[in-house]
């Protein structure tokens, strides 16, 4: 088994870190009302959801860099796709770790096989070869049901269109994670997780009646609501405006930095990839490419 | 919030396309109950006036006239006689439920012939065995009032009392108490002659040839026309009254050389079975519309499916599990078919009476009560089935969305 060797960006000096007049931009465009403690302290005083077991899984609280064992460990994944007698190599082995509290971003151009190593990191999709361990269990060869089982309560999704159901307001499409997962349902913690993403007062709003990026930010607080070990989110960015595409990602850095969160997104934006960890470019589904990020996220995480 | 409210949040999203969905359930429910109604409704009048007629069936002698009373009252004198033996042989008839002999004679009226235009100079005398005759017509009673108090039945073998009916008893203006003359011509005689009797009782009206009857006892009768061994009718009441059941009973008693099985209900039962063909072809018609509106709620269901597939796509994402989704569009698709079925029960109730004037309007109905019956039993039948269209019409669309992929499902939604 080789899940614990490092890929070369994971062997990255902590302490470099990124121009700190860089990270007070970002840090600005973020709205000035959210608390960073409160999304903390309400999973402290909620506890380690038992799914977040197995090996570097759990929630470091009081410190994201306490563990930072990988929470998806990645060898070699397949997938090909099987179109008539073509065959396309969406994603041609790809190794890949990462870890709790760090940022992965994938850039790439269009058909590179970004969304397709996404869904298998998810468990979405099941990888027609190599080995893949999410969360502590290998998820290898295992069928749909099984899939959403590992997912459920473990992987928080932001994808591109932001799927809120029209039907429910803002809170509702929040808890919908805890009505499927039949978690108790608690109003008090979905406020206070609407707050971390500044939308504490349109709780009992319809989606038709926010911005994108509002809704976006809705989509967010619908994947950190179980309290998920890590958040993948599929060209977030993509419907939004640079502001708000800034302030995602910001938001991404933040809740990394208060939750050791691992977040792996995919975009076709350098200037926003540059707030990763590490950013993987993909082509022809294969890493080209391994770059240090800016590491935006490891001066909070140093407590500058 | 359960999946129940999720689905009925989702309904009330749509508002006008659920709202068209529902009211085509209703609809075809609504056509259903009123039919199912009418036809209970219906089946329980036409019972009703079969009863109110005693008999269904009679047993007279081949040649006799069927509407004895009308060719009796034109002075008639066909009147043919069947022997006792034949009342015997036919009481062991494994489908009676109940027999009664009957001796019909026609009486001159006093001041014979006189009153001829007005209305015949005969009086109907019936005779009849009391007892059975009652259990077949258990509603005849004495009327009240000035002139009728303390109306009875005769002694069983009274000699001379009588029972009028209403309208006899108003013609020959009659009261209780009374004497009654009775002029009559016995076999083997050609000269009439006059008894006399008392009215013990004057029956109340009953719309039927009873009201236009003398009754006397059965050997009474017997005796006065001088055939001690005969009937002219015998009325039989059958266990089980039905157009198949009538006719096993004709075919078993018409090999009887003298016999003929006349069902007074030959008229009824011919519409009774008019109304059934009309009923089959309206039942066709609703149970197109039925399904009409089981396809128009898949078909609705489905559509919003595939509307939706990018939310279900996140939905399985997020957590949801293939029975998740099925559970969450099959209550659905039965909220909307449960919605439709309490909306068509509510509307065939309120159209129950609009379509009972209508349908007396359009067709003499020739029945008694309430057409249209709806029944707490047919309510909750229709709920039931409209519960049963939910779950099968549901299937399909939450099988489809449930097998939806979540990666498909998204690359789609977007
Ligand atoms: N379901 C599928 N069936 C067949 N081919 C597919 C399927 N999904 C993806 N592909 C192919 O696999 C390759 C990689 O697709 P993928 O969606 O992963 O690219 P991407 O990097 O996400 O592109 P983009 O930036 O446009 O989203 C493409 O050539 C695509 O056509
Ligand atoms: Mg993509």
């Amino acid at each position: 088994m080789t899940s614990q060797q490092s890929s070369p960006a994971d062997s990255r000096d902590p302490a470099t870190t990124g121009p700190a007049h860089r990270s007070d931009v970002l840090e600005a465009a973020l709205p000035p009302a959210v608390s960073g403690a409160t999304l903390s302290s309400a999973v402290a005083a909620g506890g380690v959801p038992a799914s977040t077991g197995g090996s570097g899984a759990g929630f470091p609280h009081g410190g994201p860099t306490v563990d930072r064992s990988p929470v998806i460990i990645a060898r070699g994944l397949v997938r090909h796709y099987h179109r008539g007698s073509e065959t396309v190599r969406a994603l041609d082995g790809v190794d890949l770790d990462v870890r709790s509290g760090e940022m992965v971003a994938i850039l790439g151009p269009s058909g590179s096989g970004k969304t397709t190593l996404i869904n298998l990191l998810s468990c979405l999709d099941a990888p027609d070869a190599g080995t893949l361990t999410v969360a502590g269990r290998p998820v290898t060869g295992l069928g749909e049901e099984a899939l959403t089982a590992v997912r459920r309560g473990r992987i928080g999704f932001v994808f591109q269109k932001f799927h809120l159901l029209p039907a429910l307001t803002v809170a509702e499409n929040v808890e919908l994670p805890q009505l499927f997962l039949e978690q108790p349902i608690d109003r008090a913690h979905t406020l206070e997780v609407l707050r971390a993403v500044d939308l504490e007062n349109r709780a009992t709003h319809l989606p038709r009646e926010l911005s994108g990026g509002q809704m976006q930010r809705v989509a967010v607080a619908r994947a950190l609501i179980t309290r998920p070990a890590i958040l993948i989110a599929d060209e977030p960015t993509g419907n939004l405006d640079r502001a708000n595409g800034e302030a995602l990602f910001a938001l991404f850095r933040r809740l990394i930095a208060q939750e050791g969160l691992a977040v792996v997104v995919t975009t076709h934006n350098h200037h926003l990839a540059e707030q990763a960890d590490r950013i993987i470019t993909l082509e022809d589904g294969r890493i080209v490419r391994e770059e240090r990020g800016c590491g935006v996220g490891e001066r909070v995480t140093e407590g500058g | 919030m359960g999946y129940f409210r999720l689905a009925l949040r989702n309904l009330a999203h749509r508002p006008l396309r659920t709202a068209l969905t529902v009211t085509g359930i209703g609809l075809a429910v609504a056509v259903a109950v009123s039919l199912i109604g009418f036809n209970l409704g219906y089946r329980q009048s036409i019972h009703t006036s079969i009863d109110k007629l005693g008999f269904q069936v009679m047993l007279m002698a081949k040649g006799c006239p069927y509407e004895a009373a009308t060719m009796m009252l034109k002075g008639g004198t066909g009147l043919l006689y069947l022997p006792t033996s034949t009342f015997d042989e036919v009481k062991m008839d494994p489908e009676l439920a109940a027999i009664t002999p009957i001796f019909v004679g026609l009486a001159q009226k006093e001041g014979g012939g006189l009153r001829d235009d007005e209305g015949g100079a005969f009086v109907v005398l019936s005779g009849i065995d009391q007892a059975s005759f009652l259990t077949m017509k258990p509603w005849l009673t004495f009327a009240e009032g000035p002139g009728r108090e303390g109306g009875r039945w005769f002694a069983p073998e009274a000699a001379n009392e009588v029972v009028m009916g209403f309208e006899v008893a108003e013609y020959e203006q009659r009261k209780v108490g009374d004497t009654f003359y009775v002029t009559v011509t016995p076999q083997g005689q050609t000269e009439p002659q006059t008894h006399e009797m008392k009215v013990v009782g004057i029956l109340d009206r009953t719309g039927t040839q009873d009201d236009g009857t003398v009754f006397l006892p059965l050997s009474t009768a017997r005796r006065l026309f001088n055939r001690p061994d005969e009937l002219t009718i015998v009325g039989v009441k059958l266990k089980e009254f039905s157009g198949v059941r009538l006719r096993e009973f004709e075919k078993r008693w018409a090999k009887l050389p003298e016999v003929q099985v006349v069902s007074l209900q030959q008229v009824k039962t011919t519409l009774v079975s008019l109304v059934e063909t009309a009923q089959t072809m309206i039942a066709a018609v609703a149970v197109v519309a039925i399904i009409v509106a089981v396809i128009g709620v898949i078909n609705t269901i489905l559509m919003s499916v595939v509307e939706r597939t990018g939310e279900i796509g996140i939905m399985k994402a997020i957590g949801a599990t293939r029975g998740d989704i099925f559970q969450i569009i099959w209550l659905e698709t039965l909220a909307i078919c449960l919605g439709g079925g309490l909306l068509g029960c509510v509307g065939a109730l309120l159209g129950a009476r609009a379509v009972e004037a209508a349908l007396r309007l359009l067709i003499d109905v020739g029945a008694h009560g309430s057409i249209v019956a709806i029944t707490p039993g047919i309510l909750l039948g229709a709920l039931g089935g409209a519960a049963a269209l939910g779950v099968f019409a549901g299937l399909y669309p939450a099988w489809r969305a449930a097998s939806l992929r979540p990666i498909e499902a998204i690359r789609e939604g977007e």
